[in-house]
């Protein structure tokens, strides 16, 4: 039916959506939110690498001819090589333990677990003193029997793991809960062993959320800063991981280089929020555990 | 408050969902929006409350075009699907919110608004539970306060979408006696959209059948039953065979048989015969005319469905059988149509 | 289950699935090995230092201060963060702008970047000679190497903590809320504060105390940007390596147990939030 006898053009005129706010208070939250993220996200990511390259790309590169600098790569390397490992045994396990069964003081052990997250890494270092330092429980015995643990790559490889502890349980905790225990017990109905079981099933149910939660590990292993300052030592070539031979860089006033071994670890940060957004976008289903049905 | 809907174009980025709705519902009067999802019935309810804006068209109340005006300027009251009470508001404050928001000149003195809130509980039957929280109420109950929530503001008009919808069977049976008891004392103008015909067909004072953005007919029960004004209103409300037959010379052919009926200005050509199982009668053991053999058998609530198939054309043809009548399947019967419809193909 | 049962079964529930003993039992002596045994280490350390004593280096002048420092700037930190938080999470999951999907990505940015990196990354540009540094310079502002520089590294730390507590609760809003709100009457901003955002707040207060609680302990991004001053931005984390390096043990224990005490404290408070919530709402 058209209707020209009454007034006012269709389009014009009309109520807004009333689900959204004004456009002037639309632009005023968006503006707020975006520079205070530009302000506290972007600048302080894009400054590492100007900072980096200031002296051009033979400086930046002359940077990791370092043999201090190649120590702490490959210190680095090895603990995360180390602590990621052990980590995702511990997480499965839990997550097993925890999703797949019903049993007293459940929620007490998930606590328990969480627990590393909210200690401040000083004291995630400073624990490992108390137990192995010089003066501490330990002290004496490991001194008689000249093991070093402090000052040492088996107390900068336990702090790590004792900071990036929750990681992968944490992922898989929600995610295998959701999926419950109907796809094992229907391989067990088949006649399949519990190792079977497990490999067959439950891993393919859970691989992103467990690539997830290693890949959440690994950027925090690489990149722990107070816990591994306290046990480190920072003993250069030795006992100094990455960020640890930023700090000395810094403070001995070599910038650049600073900048430069920093820019490896932006990198890193870089491609662990790339690969965990793509994962999110693609996966998302499978991660949060509704896609497994 | 009387409602003019008038040639409502509803677009979303392109797709159609209402195309050119007109609509007059009178003051006071009860009205369902019936029709299958994705007939547009709850866009039009939507445009009629201002919560969507039409591409085109006008929404008029009492006479005074409301096209322009904001949701909040409408004064409708609206009782959505899921409810959508405030989860943090006790019920006695979800029932006030209307008028707690109101512009201090406008807004009624606290006791004034105790008393009008504590009423209408009452009218809906929730006295004594205003301290409760949503969570703490029966999905029955929670629909009561909804209803009293968008009373509160008194309303012009009352627009409710599928408002039984998330009801178990038994207690939606029970809303809908209360439903229209609440609509005879208030007498607030309403609408309600509803995909379920049976609860359209009892309750309303008249139904407005909706099919993909169009209003295919607005009648009572008796209208859109007894005179469908397409295939589609005959089809949708009730249960409906249909035939395909020819027209020649006054006559009805189904398969070369003639049938027994008379059409009232039938174009001559292909056509499609409408009836439903009630329409047709067992002949007694006379099969010159039309006839079929029983292929199966059903009990329903009040007799029996024999589903016919028919000798001309092999159609088969649902029909009602009283439960007196010895009947068994495979058995040849004849048939007699009462009344039915003939649309064109 | 009968009364003749083990133990351990009565404690578990029956399973056909094969695998609780070793996966339950490596959890608990790794978790007991890696977590319980240091901590308990702390403790045992703590206890021999004793109430009083505790009470005596917490009262030492210089501690406090830093314990000030620490949790003052650390509280300001996250109401900043739980207040920017909200806006950035309601504008990341209302509006629609192009690039809105990356921006959200970096919001976990403070997650993965190392802690020495973010450090002096907001040195280089909160120094007097740093690119903002530079500007404030001329206004008589100093930010790095002063409390303020803290601030802004504690408030980098916690936003994705406050981001990301509230995003979820932002995305589930029923649309049909807001309209009811808006049939009944309601302005948008009525809607805004009396129907959406009463439901947000308890997820705004985790927000809060979960930022807080990161802030209180936050080291590596913080002492690049301080400037250390005893009494004036040296914050509590760095006292406990200063003691350590002066192999003060019971100090640094001590600065360690009261901060411990607090971010279990928080940890607490957080639980009791949601609880309350979940009482009241349904939901979290």
């Amino acid at each position: 039916m058209s209707d020209t006898v009454l007034p006012a053009p269709a389009r014009e005129g009309r109520g807004r959506r009333v689900t959204t706010e004004g456009a002037g208070a639309r632009l005023a939250l968006a503006l707020a939110a975006l520079s205070f993220l530009a302000l506290f996200l972007v600048l302080p990511l894009v400054v590492v690498f100007v900072e980096a390259f200031k002296g051009g790309i033979g400086t930046y590169l002359s940077a990791f001819d370092d043999p201090d600098a190649q120590a702490a790569i490959r210190l680095t390397l090895t603990v995360a090589a180390i602590a990621v490992p052990l980590n995702l045994v511990f997480g499965v396990a839990a997550a097993w333990a925890i999703a797949k069964f019903a049993f007293a003081g459940k929620s007490l052990l998930v606590t328990l677990i969480d627990l590393p997250f909210s200690v401040s890494p000083v004291v995630s270092g400073l624990v490992y003193v108390l137990l192995f330092g010089a003066q501490g429980l330990f002290g004496p015995f490991l001194k008689a029997h000249g093991i070093e643990v402090i000052f040492a790559l088996p107390g900068i490889v336990l702090a790590t793991v004792f900071v990036t502890f929750p990681f992968v349980a944490r992922e898989l905790i929600p995610l295998m809960q959701e999926q419950g225990t109907a796809d094992e017990e229907a391989a067990l109905s088949l006649g399949a062993s519990g190792l079977r079981t497990f490999l067959t099933v439950t891993l393919p149910n859970i691989r992103w959320g467990l690539f997830y939660g290693v890949l959440l590990c690994n950027a925090r292993a690489m990149g722990e800063f107070g816990a591994v300052s306290v046990v480190s030592g920072h003993i250069r070539g030795l006992t100094n991981t990455m960020p640890l031979h930023v700090e000395i860089l810094y403070n001995e006033y070599n910038f650049i280089a600073a900048f430069a071994v920093a820019s490896l670890l932006a990198l890193l940060a870089l491609v662990t929020l790339a690969a965990k957004s793509v994962l999110e976008w693609r996966y998302g289903d499978a991660l949060s555990g509704r896609g497994a049905h | 408050m009387d409602i003019r809907v008038a040639g409502i174009v509803k677009d979303y980025d392109g797709t159609a969902a209402l195309r050119g709705v007109s609509l007059d519902i009178r003051t006071g009067e009860l009205v369902a929006l019936l029709g299958p999802s994705g007939s547009g019935k709850t866009t039009l309810l939507r445009v009629i409350a201002g919560l969507e804006i039409p591409s085109e068209g006008h929404v008029l109340f009492g006479g005074e075009d409301a096209t322009g005006l904001s949701v909040q300027q409408r004064r409708v009251g609206f009782v959505f699907q899921h409810y959508a009470l405030f989860r943090h508001m006790s019920v006695f404050d979800n029932v006030a919110y209307g008028l707690n928001v109101r512009r201090r000149a406008e807004r009624p003195a606290r006791d004034a608004i105790r008393r009008r809130v504590l009423d209408l509980l009452d009218l809906v039957q929730l006295s004594g539970l205003e301290n409760r929280y949503p969570a703490q109420l029966s999905g029955g109950q929670r629909q009561r306060v909804a209803l009293a929530r968008a009373l509160a503001v008194e309303p012009r008009v009352l627009l409710l979408d599928e408002p039984f919808g998330a009801l178990d069977a038994k207690v939606r049976r029970e809303l809908r006696r209360w439903l229209r008891d609440i609509h005879d004392r208030t007498g607030h103008t309403t609408v309600f959209v509803t995909h379920d015909q049976d609860e359209a067909l009892e309750l309303a004072d008249r139904v407005a059948i909706l099919n993909d953005g169009r209003l295919e007919q607005i009648g009572t029960a008796d209208e859109v039953y007894d005179h469908p004004a397409s295939p589609f209103v005959m089809s949708f409300v009730g249960d409906t065979a249909r035939l395909p037959v020819e027209v020649r010379e006054g006559r009805v052919l189904l398969g070369g048989t003639a049938l027994d009926i008379e059409v009232a200005a039938a174009d001559a050509g292909g056509g499609a015969l409408y009836l439903r199982p009630t329409d047709v009668v067992l002949t007694n053991g006379d099969c010159s005319g039309l006839a079929g053999r029983v292929t199966s058998l059903r009990r329903t609530a009040n007799g029996r469905r024999a589903e016919v198939r028919l000798d001309a054309g092999g159609n088969v043809l649902e029909v009602e059988v009283p439960t007196q009548r010895p009947l068994q399947v495979g058995d040849r019967i004849g048939l007699h149509i009462l009344k039915a419809r003939l649309f064109p193909a | 289950m009968t009364a003749a049962a083990p133990p351990l079964r009565r404690l578990r529930r029956p399973s056909a699935i094969p695998g609780f003993g070793i996966a339950f039992g490596y959890t608990l002596a790794y978790l007991g090995l890696i977590v319980l045994l240091p901590l308990a280490a702390l403790v045992l350390k703590a206890s021999s230092i004793g109430l009083s004593g505790l009470w005596a280096a917490a009262m030492e002048p210089r501690v406090l201060a830093a314990l000030r420092t620490s949790f003052g700037l650390s509280l300001a930190a996250g109401i900043v963060d739980a207040v920017f938080g909200l806006i950035v999470a309601w504008v990341l999951v209302r509006y629609r702008f192009p690039g809105r999907k990356l921006i959200d990505a970096a919001v976990d940015l403070p997650f993965a970047l190392p802690t020495a990196v973010a450090g002096i990354a907001l040195a280089a540009l909160y120094a007097p000679n740093g690119w903002i540094g530079r500007l404030v310079e001329p206004l008589g502002l100093r930010i790095a190497f002063t409390p303020l520089g803290i601030f802004i590294a504690l408030v980098f730390v916690g936003l994705p903590f406050a981001v990301r507590t509230v995003e979820p609760l932002i995305a589930e809003i029923d649309r049909e809320l807001e309209e009811a709100s808006a049939t009944l009457g309601a302005t948008r901003g009525q809607t805004l504060r009396r129907v959406l955002l009463p439901p947000l707040l308890p997820a705004v207060l985790t927000g809060f105390a979960l930022a807080f609680a990161r802030a209180v302990g936050e080291y590596g991004s913080v002492i690049f940007v301080a400037g250390n001053m005893p009494y004036v931005s040296e914050i509590a984390p760095l006292l406990i390596v200063i003691k350590l390096e002066e192999f003060n043990y019971a100090g640094a224990t001590a600065i360690a147990t009261i901060m411990l005490g607090m971010s279990f404290a928080a940890l607490l408070a957080i639980n009791l939030i949601q609880a309350w919530s979940r009482r009241r709402f349904g939901h979290v």
